[in-house]
């Protein structure tokens, strides 16, 4: 499926942009200084923030704090990251 | 604390059971070298870390290595899911299945449960450090291992991406080892161990920059041209 809003879509750049974010935490934690990756840190953090959202808008939230406000305790439903639809 | 994202770190999508190749990646869960002994071996180690430095990449890389015991676990649920007791016992896993069913137990592939024996927390940044990045290079080298055995793409692709993770933690333990020795007199880095000689004896809390001054302890043999304030 080519559709940019699909679920598959939507939870790959949750994930690719979580993991940029992750690779420049783990450079800055041995690189503190570095102000280009402060900044690209930046730019990663904001871009997996709106990943989440679109996500967590369409197909349920990922973690506790987006679940403010939701109309039913989604939390607990299938899938689960481990079974073949998650 | 843990909060808990739910998702995979790194999609596992295996289409094909095969309960041999689940066997096999048990290891890397509750194996010698596998992703749990990681995670507690780091998150263990970050308490006797002297340097924020040191504290903070054995906080990331142990939280990262939590998020891997799931992918595994998720690849042998994939790789199992569905299947009897006849099946499974084709695949090797016939006393895994009687020990445990369809649970997901930490042990070895050979069967051997979780110990942490496997890894060591010695309160010495420099030996610990050491530590993790052979435990790195145990890790990657398991995985060179599961991907010769592996001929299906999907798993082999999860594989892949956790192995390059094992080579990216290698570098910073690396560049945090360097940190420490950086902190140390070269012309001996194992005058004292920074991480219980240096007592706190006087110690300041400098809220800006996020540091510590200790003074070192009386007894503590600190090199001659180093000064007092151990950070």
């Amino acid at each position: 499926m080519n559709d940019e809003h699909s679920k598959e879509a939507l939870m790959q750049r949750v994930q690719a942009e979580s993991f940029a974010a992750l690779e420049l935490q783990l450079f800055l934690d041995t690189h503190p200084a570095c102000s280009d990756a402060r900044t690209a840190l930046d730019t990663k953090l904001q871009n997996r923030a709106k990943a989440v959202q679109e996500f967590a808008q369409r197909f349920g939230s990922l973690s506790l704090d987006g679940m403010a406000g939701a109309s039913s305790y989604h939390w607990i439903d299938h899938p689960w990251p481990w079974e073949k639809e998650g | 604390m843990w909060i808990y994202e739910k998702r995979l770190q790194y999609p596992v999508k295996i289409k094909r059971p095969n309960p041999q190749m689940a066997k096999y990646l048990y290891s890397q869960f509750g194996g010698p070298d596998g992703e749990l002994g990681a995670a507690l071996r780091y998150l263990s180690q970050r308490y006797a870390m002297p340097y924020r430095e040191g504290i903070a990449i054995l906080t990331d890389v142990g939280t990262e290595e939590l998020a891997h015991v799931e992918m595994i676990n998720a690849m042998i649920y994939q790789l199992t899911t569905g299947l009897d007791e006849d099946e499974l016992a084709r695949g090797n896993l016939a006393e895994s299945y009687i020990d445990h069913t369809a649970g997901q137990f930490p042990q070895s592939a050979s069967g051997i449960p979780f110990a942490a024996s496997a890894f060591q927390s010695k309160g010495d940044p420099i030996t610990d450090l050491h530590e993790d990045m052979a435990a790195e290079q145990k890790a990657r080298t398991t995985y060179d291992n599961l991907i010769r055995v592996a001929d299906d793409p999907d798993v082999r692709d999860a594989l892949r991406f956790l192995r390059q993770r094992e080579i990216v933690h290698y570098q910073r333990f690396g560049e945090a080892l360097r940190i420490v020795q950086d902190h140390l007199n070269e012309g001996n880095f194992y005058a004292y161990n920074p991480a219980f000689d240096v007592r706190y004896k006087k110690q300041s809390y400098n809220a800006n920059t996020g540091e510590y001054f200790r003074e070192c302890a009386e007894y503590c043999e600190l090199p001659a041209n180093s000064d007092t304030a151990a950070d």
